[in-house]
C-alpha cells in the first residue's frame, strides 16, 4: 500500500458480474465473500498471513496472463475477477485431483470425515474420478507428537497452516516441513515432543484429518454431535468454547468459539483437553446422608429436609456459628443464591470462596471495584503503547492472554514484566524487573517516579537503571495498560498497592488525551463474579457494606426481607472458628480445600470439628468425605448461567449434554434449601435469578440473558 | 525454550572450538541470525562429514535460533547430509534439461557401477550416489557435481573415466 492513504481508500471492482466496494488492500479472496461468493481455500486462514501456496483459491483476472490466488492478490480499481467459469472449474478440478494423489481417503475412519474442507471441497468442485494409479506416499499413522497431538501425515496436504500458528501465533517454532518435494512432511525437531501450551489449535486449523486430538479420537461422527455455545471452565480467561456432546450424552470436545475481545478464536492445551470431566464414571450421581457415621445413598427429599433442618438448627444457636463457602468453579447465579440463603433465611454474612487469608486486602480491592477503579480489558492489548504486567506469570495465570501479549509485542508495544523469577513471556519484555517479592508497591513508586530510581531499587533488588527507564515509556504512552495480580491486592500490601497503582496512573495519564487502564488478574474462572456476588466478608452483592442503608434498602425492596446485618467472617476466621469447635454449621459449595497442597490437613481437621457439613459438588472430593450431607451438583456443561472473566466480562455458559444421574443445578438444590426454610423463592430457571441480581448489583444493572447474547457484557460502574 | 534445553550436561560438545569460532565470525557478515544457517551448516557439516541431530541444536545453540529452524533448513537442501556419507559424493541432476539430455541412463549407468542405489553409501563407505534438483548448469547437461566439482555433457564412457580416477 505504498503511497496510499492508510487504508480508507476504497475500491470497485466486478466479481462474476456483481460490482463491489472494498478498501484497498482487501484480498480478491474476501472481496468475493462481501458478495456471499464462496472460493475454496486450504493454506489460507484469516488469522495467519497469506502465502498463496495451495493455488486452490486460483480465480481468473481479466487482463491477466494467468490466473492468480485469491488469497495473495489484493484487488484493484476496475478490477474484473471470473470465479465460475468452466476455465476456473477445470483448474480447481485439477488442484484438488492432485491434492488427492496422495492423501489415503480413508474417510470412513478420519475424525474430520463429515466436517473436513477437502472432503467438502472435493464434493464441491473436485473430479469425479482420479485418474492416478500409481503408489501413494506412506507413513506410519498416525504417530503422536505429543500425548495430545496426533499426526497423520498421508492425509497432510502441506498447507503449513500448522507451521505458520507455531510461527506467527505461538512463536513457539515447534512443527516445521522436513526434508523438500514429494518428500515433505510435517514435523517436530526430530526426537522432541511438540511442546506448546497451544498445540490444540493446530487441530483446530487443520483443514484435513491430519493433525488429530488423542482425547477426541474416535469418539464421535460430527452428525451425532451437538454444539452448545458456552465458555471454558478452566481460568478467568473465559474463553469462549463451543462444548460438542455426543447423542447428548457425553462431551466429547471444545472446539473454539471466537470472540475477537476474549480469545481471539484461540484456546490454551489446559483449556482445550481437560473436557472429560463432565462424563467420569466417579462423579457424584445421588445424594450422600451420613448414617451410622458412614456416607450413605439417600433420595432427595430426605438429604434436603437433613439440610434444611441442620442449617435451621445450627443459626438459631446464633448467627456468628453458621458460614457458606462458595466457589469461583460456580456460576453468579449459584453464588448469588447461595449468599441470599445465607443473609435472609440464616441471618448470616459469613461468606467467602476461599479459607486462605486476606490480610485485610480484600476490603481494598472491594472498594476498588465499587469505585470502578479497574477499567482495563484484555483487547486493550491491540491499542496500548505500554503493557506492564505486575506479579502475575501469565502465560500460566490466564493462558490465552499470553498470546495477546505477544501479539501486542509483535505489533510493536513495549511490555514491561514485573515478576521475581524470569517467566518466559519476560523474555518477549522490552523491560524486565525482577523484584523481591514483597516490595511491590515501591516498584511501582519507582516507576511512577515518585521515589528515586535509587531508592526503588534499594528496596526491590532491581537495578536502579532499569527501573529508571520505565517512567519515560509510560510518559511518552498515550495508552498505558496494567495487569495486576489479583492475589497481590489481596495481600498485606493491597491497600498500598492500590495507592501506588493510584499514583502511577497519574503520572502515565497527566498529559493530554493520555489513559492508564488497569485490569486485575484472576486465575480462576469466576472469582471476579463470586466478588461481585457478595461473596466477599462485609460485602452486599456490588461490592456494598454490610449495614449501608441505601443498599440495605434497595436489597429488602427486592428479597422482601431485610438482609443479615450481623458482623461477617471470613473463610480464614470461620475455619479458626471450626478448628475451636465453634461453627455449629457450614455449607461448602464446588470447593474442595482440603484437597489442597498445602494446608490440607489443618482444613480437614478443622472441619471435621464443625457441627453440621454439608457439601454439595461433582465429585466426592477429600472435603465432601468429611461431611453429614453431600449433594450432587451438575458440571457445567449441564447448566445454564453465566461467568464473570478478569476482565469483568459476564458470559454465558449453556447446557451442552443431559444431566448426570440424579445431579441438580447448584441453583436448584439452593432454592429447595430455601424453600424448606420458609423462603418463598420462585425461580423457574437460571435467567430469573440473574434477572434479581441485575437488581441489587449496581455493576450488574443493565445487564440481562440477551444483552449478554453470545460474546458477553462488561459490567460497569454508575 | 528448545535452545536451552537442548545441550545436556554431561554431554560431549560435536562442535570444535574451531568451528564455532569459525561460525561466529562468518554471523559478523550477517544482519540477521537466519542469514548464517546455510553457512554456518556447511562449517559444521565441514568438519562432521555429515550434520547429525546433535550438531544442528550446537549450531541453532550458537545463532540462538530454535533448533527446529535450523534442522527444517538442513532437511531442505540435498548438500546437506543428515546421515554420514561416503569419502566421495556423486550427485546427478534429474531435472528437466539433464532429463531431456538423458539423465536417467547415466543415473541409471552409475547405479549399476557401484551398485547402490540414490541415496545410498557402498559398504566399503567410498561413495555416496544422489539424485538432485537442477545443479543450474543445463547449458552442459546431462550434469553431475562429483565432490564439489561439476562434470557436464556427461556420456557413460565419461562416467567410467572419472570413477575409474576416483579409485573404482
Ligand atoms: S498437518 Fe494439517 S495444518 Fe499442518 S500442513 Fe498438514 S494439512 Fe496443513
Ligand atoms: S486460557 Fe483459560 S479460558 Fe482460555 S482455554 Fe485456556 S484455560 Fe480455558
Ligand atoms: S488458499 Fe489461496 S493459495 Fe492456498
Amino acid at each position: 500500500m505504498i503511497g496510499e492513504e492508510s487504508g480508507e481508500t476504497q475500491v470497485t471492482l466486478t466479481i462474476d458480474d456483481r460490482q463491489v466496494t472494498v478498501p484497498n488492500g482487501t484480498l480478491i479472496l474476501k472481496a468475493a465473500e462481501q458478495l456471499g461468493i464462496e472460493i475454496p481455500v486450504f493454506c489460507y486462514h484469516d488469522k495467519l498471513k497469506s502465502i498463496g501456496a495451495c493455488r486452490m483459491c486460483i480465480v481468473d483476472v481479466e487482463g491477466l496472463p494467468k490466473p492468480v490466488p485469491s488469497c495473495a492478490t489484493e484487488v484493484k480499481e476496475g478490477m474484473v475477477v471470473r470465479t465460475r467459469t468452466p476455465e476456473v472449474a477445470k483448474m480447481w478440478e485439477g488442484v484438488l485431483e492432485f491434492l488427492l494423489v496422495n492423501h489415503p481417503l480413508d474417510c470412513p475412519v478420519c475424525d474430520r470425515g463429515g466436517e473436513c474442507p477437502l472432503q467438502d471441497n472435493t464434493f464441491k468442485y473436485g473430479p469425479r474420478d482420479s485418474r492416478f494409479t500409481g503408489e501413494k506416499r506412506h507413513f506410519a499413522k498416525p504417530v503422536p507428537l505429543s500425548a495430545l497431538v496426533l499426526l497423520d501425515r498421508e492425509r497432510c496436504i502441506m498447507c503449513t497452516r500448522c507451521v505458520r500458528f507455531c510461527q506467527e501465533i505461538s512463536g513457539d517454532e515447534q512443527l516445521k516441513i522436513w526434508d523438500r518435494g514429494h518428500g515433505e512432511y510435517i514435523d517436530t525437531f526430530p526426537g522432541q515432543t511438540f511442546d506448546s501450551n497451544f498445540s490444540g489449535n493446530t487441530i483446530e486449523l487443520c483443514p484435513v484429518g491430519a493433525l488429530l486430538s488423542s482425547v477426541f479420537r474416535f469418539r464421535a461422527r460430527p452428525w451425532e454431535m451437538k454444539g452448545a455455545a458456552s465458555i471454558c471452565p478452566h481460568c478467568g480467561v473465559g474463553c469462549n468454547i463451543r462444548v460438542d456432546a455426543r447423542n447428548n450424552r457425553e462431551v466429547v470436545r471444545f472446539l473454539s468459539r471466537e470472540n475477537a475481545e476474549v480469545d481471539d478464536g484461540w484456546l490454551c492445551d489446559r483449556g482445550r483437553f481437560d473436557s472429560d470431566f463432565p462424563n467420569s464414571g466417579a462423579r457424584l450421581t445421588k445424594p450422600l446422608a451420613r448414617k451410622n457415621g458412614e456416607l450413605t445413598p439417600v433420595e432427595w427429599d430426605e438429604a434436603l429436609d437433613l439440610v434444611a433442618e441442620g442449617l435451621r438448627r445450627a443459626a438459631e444457636a446464633g448467627p456468628d456459628q453458621v458460614g457458606g463457602l462458595g466457589s469461583p468453579w460456580r456460576t453468579n447465579e449459584e453464588n448469588y443464591l447461595l449468599q441470599k440463603l445465607f443473609r435472609t433465611a440464616l441471618g448470616s454474612n459469613s461468606l467467602d470462596f476461599t479459607f486462605d487469608g486476606r490480610g485485610g486486602g480484600s476490603d481494598a480491592i472491594a472498594e476498588a471495584f465499587r469505585e470502578g477503579f479497574f477499567d482495563g480489558s484484555i483487547s486493550d492489548t491491540t491499542t496500548a503503547n505500554v503493557i506492564f504486567v505486575l506479579g502475575s506469570d501469565i502465560s500460566i495465570d490466564l493462558p490465552v492472554v499470553d498470546l495477546w501479549l505477544k501479539k501486542a509485542v509483535g505489533r510493536g508495544a513495549k511490555l514491561i514484566y514485573a515478576y521475581p523469577t524470569a517467566v518466559e513471556l519476560a523474555q518477549h519484555s522490552q523491560l524486565f524487573l525482577p523484584y523481591a517479592p514483597g516490595s511491590e508497591v515501591e516498584l511501582i513508586e519507582g516507576l511512577a517516579a515518585s521515589i528515586s530510581a535509587e531508592e526503588a531499587a534499594a528496596h526491590t533488588g532491581v537495578p536502579a537503571e532499569l527501573i529508571a527507564k520505565a517512567p519515560q515509556a509510560l510518559m511518552d504512552a498515550r495508552q498505558t495498560l496494567v495487569f495486576v495480580s489479583g492475589r497481590l491486592l489481596e495481600d498485606e500490601i493491597g491497600h498500598r498497592l492500590l495507592d501506588a497503582l493510584r499514583r502511577l496512573r497519574r503520572a502515565a495519564a497527566s498529559g493530554e488525551g493520555q489513559e492508564m487502564l488497569v485490569c486485575a488478574v484472576f486465575p480462576d474462572t469466576n472469582t471476579q463474579g463470586a466478588m461481585d456476588m457478595g461473596l466477599l466478608p462485609g460485602r452486599y452483592p456490588g461490592y456494598r457494606r454490610i449495614g449501608d442503608e441505601l443498599a440495605m434498602q434497595t436489597i429488602e425492596r427486592t428479597w422482601l426481607t431485610q438482609p443479615a446485618s450481623a458482623p461477617p467472617m471470613s473463610g480464614e476466621q470461620m475455619l479458626a472458628a471450626a478448628a475451636e469447635g465453634r461453627m455449629q454449621a457450614m455449607y461448602i459449595m464446588g470447593l474442595d480445600p482440603v484437597s489442597r497442597p498445602v494446608g490440607g490437613e489443618e482444613i480437614a481437621e478443622a472441619l471435621s470439628k464443625v457441627g453440621f457439613l454439608v457439601v454439595a459438588d461433582t465429585f466426592l472430593t477429600k472435603t465432601a468425605e468429611l461431611a453429614h450431607v453431600v449433594l450432587p451438583s451438575c458440571t457445567f456443561a449441564e447448566k445454564d448461567g453465566t461467568l464473570t472473566n478478569t476482565e469483568r466480562r459476564v458470559q454465558r455458559i449453556r447446557p451442552a449434554m443431559r444431566i448426570a444421574g440424579e445431579c441438580r443445578p447448584d441453583w436448584v438444590i439452593l432454592s429447595e434449601i430455601a424453600r424448606r426454610l420458609g423462603m418463598e423463592w420462585s425461580y423457574g430457571k437460571a435467567e430469573d435469578v440473574f434477572e434479581e441480581i441485575a437488581r441489587v448489583t449496581p455493576q450488574y444493572a443493565w445487564l440481562d440473558y440477551e444483552s449478554i447474547g453470545e460474546k458477553g457484557l462488561q459490567w460497569r460502574t454508575g | 525454550m528448545g535452545v536451552t534445553q537442548a545441550q545436556q550436561p554431561g554431554k560431549a560438545r560435536l562442535l570444535s572450538e574451531a568451528t564455532r569460532e569459525n561460525i561466529s565470525r562468518i554471523a559478523l557478515n550477517y544482519d540477521s541470525a537466519q542469514s548464517v544457517v546455510m553457512p554456518a551448516l556447511y562449517a559444521a557439516q565441514e568438519q562432521l562429514g555429515y550434520l547429525p541431530d546433535q550438531a544442528i541444536v550446537e549450531v541453532a545453540e550458537i545463532l540462538q535460533l530454535p533448533p527446529s529452524e535450523v534442522g527444517a533448513v538442513a532437511s531442505f537442501y540435498t548438500m546437506y547430509f543428515r546421515r554420514p556419507v561416503g569419502q566421495h559424493i556423486i550427485s546427478v541432476c534429474e531435472t528437466l534439461s539433464c532429463a531431456l539430455r538423458g539423465a536417467e541412463g547415466i543415473m541409471e549407468h552409475v547405479r549399476r557401477k557401484l551398485n547402490i542405489k540414490a541415496g545410498e553409501t557402498t559398504a566399503d563407505g567410498k561413495f555416496s550416489l544422489n539424485s538432485v534438483e537442477c545443479l543450474g548448469a543445463c547449458d552442459m547437461a546431462p550434469v553431475a557435481m562429483i565432490d564439489g566439482e561439476y562434470y557436464g555433457n556427461l556420456t557413460e564412457e565419461k562416467v567410467d573415466e572419472i570413477l575409474m580416477g576416483l579409485g573404482l
